[in-house]
């Protein structure tokens, strides 16, 4: 301790200006959230260890309650000129503007990332809110993806770019898409990005998906590359509306995730990666998470380093950064062996024929509204106090001074939600998603195993997963937050 | 929705609300607070990775500034001011990473730099000029409650959150 205190004396330079800024919980935007207190965290444990056994309840002796389910409903007519070919042609365009906005505001407007429109409209509203109106309303980035539009746009000067140059090779499957969407969050967390390196990255994805269209054709790269494509289809499986029969139809929220099955693997880790890195986003910031490496690692690294903290310093920054960035990548492997544990755990106590893999990947799914309430509890608090501003952002893009559309003095103090409300809404929201997961893989075990008696023993080892994720994301909600740059002392 | 789903929906309500009132403590909003006008301590749990205060005793803050701080006498119900020293000298930070206190709190935040700069304190959107060398202060009520950092807008750096706890 002494030696660590000696530090903030004897290091000028390194407290202030040397750290990188590892410290922010998200990439823009400040959440302002305080850690839920430990009687509501103890008080949603408890709920989702009861709620699931009345969930599990609800289904015993009446297994066709499950079936009931499926059913759609079409909507009114009047929504159908959303689907007509001239609307989605001007939101496609509006879509490919707002990309196209984005990088010139980058590029050319202000740096200061609160004054200019790309980093709210990207990080906030496209990242974000964008997210939730797919969860609720369906995958509309399907056809309003501005990058495929791009990649449409190379592929009337060149076929190449619609058919691809070499077959996907399908041992790949979602690989590529997996590996970009880490790098995404890496980026998003650890970038320090700022508007011009956004726009910068905006353009370098441009060029990564003009480059797998070449290689492997739109249909290909659109399936397993392009990680927003994967990511919302995913999320779009819980929305209330689909489209069938040549109609908008309204269906039960959620049910979506049972119509398909997910179907390899890396689509298993990809959901797992979205759990965990909201998960790991919200732990990376927390004092526990930090003092691990800084009290219970670093002992182990002087050896090699030394004990003089002073010179040690610049390496041991360099080491924390390691362990951060790993800690992010290897997270889903948290989830992933909870998850095959379990798994395999009610493939003994049913004796189902069916591989372990199969069994994966028949309930890999019903864990998505996990990830969807973790991320809204997460972020939700960001639209309500930076996202909103993009409207008055949208009169000022570049920061210039414009007022375009006479919105550039709106909210010049953006809402506040109080804090027992963000507390009670995220307690609220773990415990729907846990509710909703339990539910759904209650219907998939109807499904997968023989007999009834069968699918209500394979819910106990599931239920006792459920409940750690939803009491890890409950914990993770309720610890401490670390303060200022991270230099021991 | 059917006769069974919906008795199943309202037993989990209303288990829900039982448990909540069961597990709910009497000073529910607040369970962490600290009494008003008390001196807010610093948590043990981030005492030991704070950012570098060169000894502990700059980064307890002085409860009630005893001299230019005539409402704190003022009468026992009215919380009292709470004053925190922070100073930089040579991009070093010396003062309390962590300032925590409960809602309505007045609070002082007394900041010299040896460069100038100017801080920003991030939700209540209060920023105050830093001249090199010199003390300047940030007087303001704490009355929104959350989690605000508190950055260094020339160097770029967060040094430090304050913490609002919902009042009692």
């Amino acid at each position: 301790m002494r030696t660590l205190r000696a530090l903030a004396a004897a290091a000028p330079g390194a407290a202030l200006f040397g750290v990188p800024q590892t410290a922010l919980a998200h990439s823009f935007g400040k959440l302002y959230t305080l850690p839920v207190p430990v009687w509501l965290y103890l008080y949603g444990a408890a709920a989702a260890l009861l709620v699931s056994f009345l969930v599990i309840g609800y289904f015993v002796g009446t297994p066709q309650a499950a079936h009931r389910n499926f059913a759609t409903r079409p909507l009114p007519r009047a929504f159908e000129w959303l689907a007509a070919p001239a609307a989605v042609r001007v939101l496609q365009l509006l879509s490919l503007a707002l990309l196209l906005l984005s990088i010139a505001t980058g590029l050319w407007g202000t740096r200061n990332p609160y004054a200019n429109f790309n980093m709210t409209f990207f990080w906030i509203v496209f990242v974000l809110a964008y997210t939730y109106t797919v969860a609720l309303l369906g995958d509309s980035y399907r056809v309003l993806n501005p990058w495929q539009q791009l990649a449409q746009g190379a592929s009337s000067v060149s076929r190449q770019f619609a058919v691809g140059r070499y077959d996907y090779p399908q041992r790949f499957s979602y690989l590529p898409a997996l590996a970009l969407y880490m790098a995404f969050i890496w980026i998003e967390l650890f970038g320090n990005v700022r508007p011009l390196s956004l726009s910068v990255l905006l353009l370098g994805y441009a060029g990564l998906t003009l480059t797998g269209c070449w290689l492997w054709g739109q249909a290909a790269w659109f399936r397993y590359g392009d990680f927003f494509s994967v990511f919302f289809r995913i999320t779009g499986m819980m929305s209330v509306i689909e489209r069938r029969d040549g109609r908008f139809q309204l269906r039960q929220p959620f049910i979506g995730l049972l119509r398909e099955r997910c179907e390899d693997f890396s689509l298993l880790l990809f959901v797992m990666f979205m759990l965990s890195s909201t998960a790991y986003d919200g732990m990376h910031n927390t004092v526990p998470w930090v003092r691990v490496f800084w009290q219970d690692l670093k002992p182990l690294f002087e050896p090699i380093v030394g004990t003089d903290i002073v010179r040690s310093f610049p390496v041991l920054k360099q080491m924390y950064f390691v362990y951060q960035s790993l800690a992010l990548i290897l997270s889903p492997l948290l989830y992933l062996s909870i998850y095959v544990a379990m798994i395999a755990a009610a493939k003994a106590i049913t004796r189902s024929p069916r591989s372990l893999r199969e069994l994966c990947l028949d309930f890999g799914y019903t864990l998505v509204p996990i990830a969807l309430v973790y991320n809204v509890t997460h972020y939700y608090t960001l639209i309500a106090q930076q996202g909103v501003l993009v409207i008055k952002l949208i009169s000022d893009p570049f920061g210039f001074g414009w007022n375009l559309f006479g919105t550039a003095g709106w909210l010049s103090k953006p809402p506040m939600l109080d804090v027992g409300t963000i507390w009670h809404t995220q307690v609220a929201l773990i415990l729907v998603g846990h509710i909703v997961s339990v539910y759904l893989a209650h219907i998939v075990a109807l499904r997968v195993f023989v007999t009834p008696r069968q699918a209500l023993l394979s819910q106990l080892p599931l239920l006792v997963m459920m409940v750690a994720y939803t009491t890890l994301g409950l914990w993770i909600l309720s610890l401490p937050l670390q303060a200022g740059v991270m230099v021991p002392k | 929705m059917n006769a069974r789903m919906l008795l199943f929906f309202a037993a989990g309500l209303l288990l829900l609300a039982l448990l909540f009132v069961w597990l709910r403590p009497d000073n529910a909003s607040a369970p962490t607070a600290l009494p008003a006008g008390a001196p807010a301590a610093r948590p043990d749990a981030s005492g030991a990775l704070d950012v570098g205060a060169g000894s502990t005793d700059t980064a307890v803050p002085q409860s009630a500034d005893p001299a230019p701080a005539p409402t704190a006498a003022a009468d026992a119900g009215a919380p009292t001011e709470q004053v925190y020293t922070l100073s930089i000298r040579g991009g070093q930070v010396e003062g309390p990473a962590l300032i925590r206190v409960p809602r309505g709190t007045p609070l002082v935040l007394r900041i010299t730099s040896d460069v100038a700069d100017e801080l920003h304190l991030h939700g209540y959107d209060l920023t105050l000029d830093l001249p090199a060398g010199q003390t300047a202060e940030l007087r303001f009520n704490a009355d929104i409650a959350g989690r605000f950092e508190y950055e260094l807008h020339r160097a770029h750096a967060e040094i430090g959150a304050l913490e609002v706890l919902p009042a009692p």
